[in-house]
């Protein structure tokens, strides 16, 4: 009798802690650009995210190429002269939700979140802190959340011709839904 | 010397005109491009996973026709993503596709073949721009 409760409660909490955990494949990342002289947007639809709820911890990869802008042009310039997406394929952000304890994974509900972190991409790796979202709603997890980046911060620079027409900070908005990891 | 003034005149606007187009160039479709590389999705996992830097140099930007079998597609309004299987259950190929590209006909497990543009792998290698090859 002992045994078996033994048993189940150790299968209990080894199902509880695989739920805890939460991924996507399908991320959206987009930002954009605004100058007086041009707009420019891209957006990223296949972000990979993993999270722990039982820890906080957040991960975010990206790869580079696979931004995708109207003009075939920015992409270019985007991908050859400021990412360097060739040397630098992917952009990762590993961080934590500091009071990942609030979000109640079992209630329906908007919980909103502080996220630290370090955000790495050109090869160069920064602390950011962003605030974020996490929706609730009939058992599906979405979370949504916007960065501000400062391009000298990750060592991009704009040449002195175009410096016009591409802003110093970058505003980068990230959405997913969410499955649980099994 | 009025000719010479219509010859520049003329020059300037095909510039501009040029660099207009150019400008406004829309990235161009997959559908009539010819394939660099041409492999079975399992094969491609596995270049990325046996060695990423590599398969970096190897795949990326190379427009790859990986042939294998679905085992999911996800839809999302217009965007659609074919998922090839690679024998492992955590990686796939995932081939985003191309918006005008239809997926009809294709559901899990049908064979297919698809054309992309590698831009590499995180847990899956990801091909964009996507077409079906007919």
């Amino acid at each position: 009798m002992k045994k078996s409760i033994i048993l189940a409660s150790l299968i209990f909490t080894v199902f509880s802690v695989s739920a805890q955990k939460y991924f996507t494949k399908e991320g959206k990342v987009y930002f954009h650009s605004k100058t007086q002289m041009e707009k420019i947007e891209a957006t990223n639809s296949k972000a990979t995210s993993v999270i722990d709820f039982s820890t906080g911890a957040i991960e975010w990869g990206v790869l580079v190429k696979a931004f995708k802008f109207e003009k075939a042009l920015m992409q270019e310039h985007f991908n050859e002269n400021y990412l360097e997406s060739n040397k630098f394929p992917k952009s990762t952000f590993k961080g934590k939700i500091e009071n990942v304890s609030s979000i109640q994974l079992g209630k329906d509900g908007s919980y909103p979140v502080v996220i630290k972190g370090t955000l790495y991409m050109h090869g160069v790796s920064k602390p950011v802190t962003a605030n974020a979202t996490f929706v609730v709603k009939g058992g599906a997890i979405s979370g949504t959340s916007k960065l501000r980046v400062l391009l000298a911060d990750h060592n991009i620079t704009v040449p002195a011709v175009v410096k016009d027409n591409i802003s110093k900070e970058v505003e980068i908005s990230i959405s997913a839904d969410y499955s649980v990891f099994k | 010397m009025k000719k010479y003034i219509w010859y520049l005149l003329m020059a300037v606007l095909a510039g501009g005109a040029y660099g207009y187009y150019q400008y406004n160039r829309p990235v161009a479709s997959l559908e009539s491009a010819n394939a660099d590389v041409v492999l079975e999705a399992p094969a491609l996992l596995k270049a990325f996973e046996t060695n990423e830097t590599t398969a970096n140099t190897q795949y990326l930007d190379k427009v790859i026709e990986v042939s294998g079998q679905i085992s999911r597609i996800e839809e999302d309004g217009e965007k659609k993503s074919i998922y090839l299987s690679t024998g492992n259950e955590m990686s796939s190929v995932i081939c985003e596709m191309e918006s005008a590209s239809s997926t009809e006909g294709l559901a899990a497990s049908s064979k297919v073949v698809v054309k992309g543009k590698c831009t590499g792998y995180l847990m899956d290698v990801v091909l964009v721009q996507s077409v079906v090859k007919k």
